[in-house]
């Protein structure tokens, strides 16, 4: 059975974790998000004559906060992790 | 605090061995292979079914608004949406605290589509035995040509799959021909091209390890468990010491359980785990390895249920009690919520009001000494009939409303803007800010009426 290199299938994971618990995160931000800011009172006065793209908006809120998300979460993992070798080299 | 050492830590995660779950046939399995029927029907045919001359269930985010058969949700209405998703939430809960995880093992989208996938895998590759000797041989043209067919027919219903998702935000009637001629807008495409990926990488490439290692409630749902949950689990007071029949009787060794160690139900798992080590964080509950048990006990002429449906209480010997506090705590709060919600609806009000101050110009005096200020009325009719509204001010006499009696009609589900005029009359006004109140009505059913106050302002008394 193939058995793939053990740290790179511990980072996977990682990011794994990262990415979809932000997704989640995500997805309940946008829907709060947009339920009170339309696109056209974003795009508004500033695209007068073109018809906004709402489809892009949306897209770009929810990606934006995905990044948004997907960097705290990693940010977490990361201090999680330099306190853990702390602990653990206090501990020794 | 226990802190693991980075090498420990990484013991956490055990190396990734790939899964093959063996086909299984029994009771179970056909009710799995029904839910996942039924359900993929519902999705991917839902977006086909009209209404009133529009999608039945459509989230049109370029109109903001949500179409859920006869409902039309705006987004004022975003609290529904919400309290809508907090009762599915409680009713997961509800139903995990009594049967355990029966959404992991018949509903949940993750289930049912590495279902629909391993279905395409089995169609082109092969059982088990097979997949796992395609695997591990080398690249010959078979191969090749399997592994192709394989992500070929994925593909297909991966981009299927996407485009059906799109079309529940925009009509999917129009984004099919669109999508035919190339005149799809680059979002939607984008959406299309990005669910498709993610069903495929989800559904074909991840599988067990979404459950395994991403999903929250594979974590949490334990808090929900109690000894009267339904669990799938291995009697092992039944079946141990485990062990092949036709030994023990060449050996003449003590008597032996009934598990003859044949291993169908650790091959037939999708999560690839041993449900005879016991309750397992991993096991998603769908019942495969009692399927197969059950083939290999009736073979063995022994009674079926080794691995069964059960109670942490029945395997004791004990009761098992469906009415306990737990079930009447969460069936009391989400028949509560459930409650509060279909009365919210039933008095909802198709009808919105906004009032917006004129920016311009806080007040004007006119000729007669009186003072004018002036607003834009924003009237939002959430009916899907156009419908004739009446404004007037609520409740102070010394306000005039201009134009008087103002009678607007209103198309169904638009927005209808118009500017008002409101003079003060008589006296002058205690203080420079005074409340008044816009009431919209019906015109032919007065008892439907929205109120919106605002602040009118003016130079206040004069000293």
């Amino acid at each position: 059975m193939a058995v793939e290199p053990h740290e790179l299938s511990r980072r996977a994971r990682l990011i794994g974790v990262t990415v979809w618990s932000s997704f989640l995160a995500a997805c309940v931000g946008t829907m709060v998000c947009f339920a009170f800011i339309a696109p056209a009172d974003l795009l508004g006065d500033a695209y007068e004559g073109q018809r906004p793209d709402h489809l892009g908006v949306y897209t770009l809120g929810f990606f934006g906060l995905w990044l948004l998300a997907a960097l705290s979460s990693a940010l977490t993992l990361y201090l999680n992790r330099i306190t853990n070798d702390r602990a653990a080299s206090t501990r020794k | 605090m226990t802190a693991l050492p980075a090498h420990e830590s990484e013991l956490l995660y055990a190396p990734h061995e790939k899964v093959y779950p063996r086909e299984v046939k029994g009771r179970f399995a056909r009710l799995r292979v029904a839910a996942a029927g039924v359900l993929l029907g519902v999705y991917y045919l839902l977006p086909w079914w009209q209404l009133h001359g529009r999608q039945a269930v459509l989230f049109d985010l370029r109109a903001r608004k949500f179409y859920l058969f006869d409902l039309v949700m705006w987004p004022q209405d975003f609290i529904f949406l919400t309290w809508l998703l907090i009762l599915a939430a409680l009713s997961l809960f509800f139903v995990t605290a009594i049967a355990g995880r029966l959404w992991c093992a018949y509903a949940c989208p993750q289930t049912v589509w590495t279902e629909a996938f391993l279905f395409m895998e089995r169609l082109t590759e092969g059982d088990r035995a097979a997949r796992m000797k395609l695997d591990a041989g080398p690249w010959t043209r078979q191969r090749l040509a399997r592994k192709g067919a394989k992500h070929l027919l994925w593909l297909v219903f991966a981009l299927w799959t996407g485009i059906t998702f799109v079309g529940y935000f925009s009509p999917i009637r129009e984004l099919l021909p669109d999508l035919g001629q190339w005149t799809l807008g680059p979002w939607e495409m984008f959406w299309i091209c990005f669910y498709s990926f993610a069903t495929w990488g989800n559904a074909g490439l991840l599988r067990e390890q979404v459950c395994k290692y991403m999903c929250p409630y594979a974590r949490f749902q334990s808090a929900m468990f109690d000894q009267d949950t339904l669990i799938i689990t291995y009697d092992a007071e039944r079946g141990e010491p485990r062990g092949s029949r036709r030994k023990a009787a060449a050996t003449a060794a003590a008597p032996r359980g009934d598990c003859i160690d044949c291993t169908w139900c650790v091959q037939v798992c999708p999560t690839g785990i041993d449900i005879r080590e016991g309750l397992q964080i991993d096991c998603i509950a769908c019942a495969a390895c009692v399927d197969a048990c059950d083939q290999v006990m009736e073979r063995t002429q022994r009674p079926r249920g080794l691995i069964r449906y059960t109670t942490q209480h029945a395997l004791d010997h004990q009761a098992t009690r469906v009415l306990r506090p737990r079930t009447f705590v969460y069936g009391g709060i989400l028949l509560l919520l459930a409650a509060g919600f279909a009365t919210a609806l039933a008095l909802r009000q198709p009808l919105n009001l906004d009032v917006l101050r004129d920016r311009n110009r806080l007040y004007r005096e006119l000729d007669d000494g009186s003072i004018e200020n002036v607003f834009t009325l924003k009237i939002a009719n959430m009916d899907e009939q156009s419908r004739s509204y009446v404004v007037a001010l609520g409740n102070r006499d010394e306000y005039l409303l201009q134009p008087a009696g103002l009678r607007v009609e209103v198309p169904g589900g638009a927005v209808y803007s118009t500017t008002v005029h409101v003079r003060r009359i008589g006296s002058e006004a205690e203080s420079p800010s005074e409340r008044i109140v816009f009431r919209l009505s019906r015109a032919d059913r007065p008892s439907l009426t929205v109120e919106h106050a605002a602040r009118f302002l003016g130079p206040g008394r004069r000293e």
